[in-house]
């Protein structure tokens, strides 16, 4: 019996060490591809606020049928909406131009990490633009919904801490990136 | 860097080039240029092994402190 009961342990213990074999998907190849996209729409965004605001877009928004015009049934007066309007579209516009150079500092680093070197200073450099770009966003959301009545920002902008601390972790990913470069420049330089 | 290493002296005296020692202890030549030119931060004891088995030599007299 005991003998048995062993076979079967080491049975178990080959099956659990036995590397699967599966072609990986190129997991960075899509990333990369996800963010040329966000790119892509993010510069479609700006140019799209842009354009309302410089179309003096925000009275058409004001006489349409958007739900955010009526507060308890009554609609709001134009001369009212139309300026909560305006900053709103602006601070948009704003927060779409600062996640830009995010997103490209992104594509910096996910192609450094498919050419096989992510650790490098740059890399920790870009983090920490990303985390700064982040608080700046954060920072217009913020002055945004102080300054426009929440019955317009509730619409545009969803109020959140996640974002300051999405960028606190990536104030400490830059310096992990960091250490990893010095480490990885001590390894070129050990024989 | 305070610690010197005597690897083209050792060579010298045993007649070997550099690119032969590199085929002998299995370490790419530009690694052992590092080493030879004194960039090298810091060597692992295996490379030093075997750099000493292959030269015949004993540990201080590949390197020196000055």
């Amino acid at each position: 019996m005991p003998a048995h009961r062993s076979d079967f342990v080491r049975t178990l213990l080959r099956w659990g060490s036995t590397p699967i074999s599966f072609k990986r998907p190129d997991l960075l190849s899509g990333t990369r591809i996800l963010i040329l996209v966000a790119i892509c729409w993010d510069i479609w965004l700006v140019l799209l606020q842009f354009s309302r605001i410089a179309l003096d877009a925000p009275s058409h928004l004001a006489d349409g049928p958007a739900s955010f015009a009526y507060v308890g049934g009554e609609k709001i007066p134009a001369e009212q909406l139309i300026p909560a309007i305006r900053v709103t579209l602006i601070g948009t516009l704003a927060c779409h131009a600062l996640a830009l150079p995010a997103l490209l500092r992104l594509l910096g680093i996910v192609n450094s990490a498919r050419n096989g070197d992510p650790f490098t200073p740059e890399n920790g450099a870009r983090l920490r633009h990303i985390g700064w770009l982040m608080l700046a966003i954060f920072g217009v959301v913020a002055a945004i919904t102080y300054l426009v009545p929440f019955w317009v920002a509730r619409y545009v902008f969803p109020f959140s801490f996640i974002a300051v601390l999405t960028a606190l972790v990536i104030f400490v990913l830059a310096r992990i990136f960091d250490t990893g470069s010095r480490m990885r420049t001590e390894l070129q330089e050990t024989v | 860097m305070p610690v010197v290493v005597k690897l083209d002296e050792l060579l010298h005296a045993r007649r070997m080039t550099l690119t032969d020692l590199a085929a002998r202890v299995d370490i790419t030549l530009a690694n052992l240029s590092i080493l030879k030119t004194g960039k090298a931060r810091a060597i692992r004891f295996s490379t030093l092994e075997a750099i000493c088995r292959e030269l015949e030599c004993q540990p201080g007299e590949l390197l020196r402190y000055e």
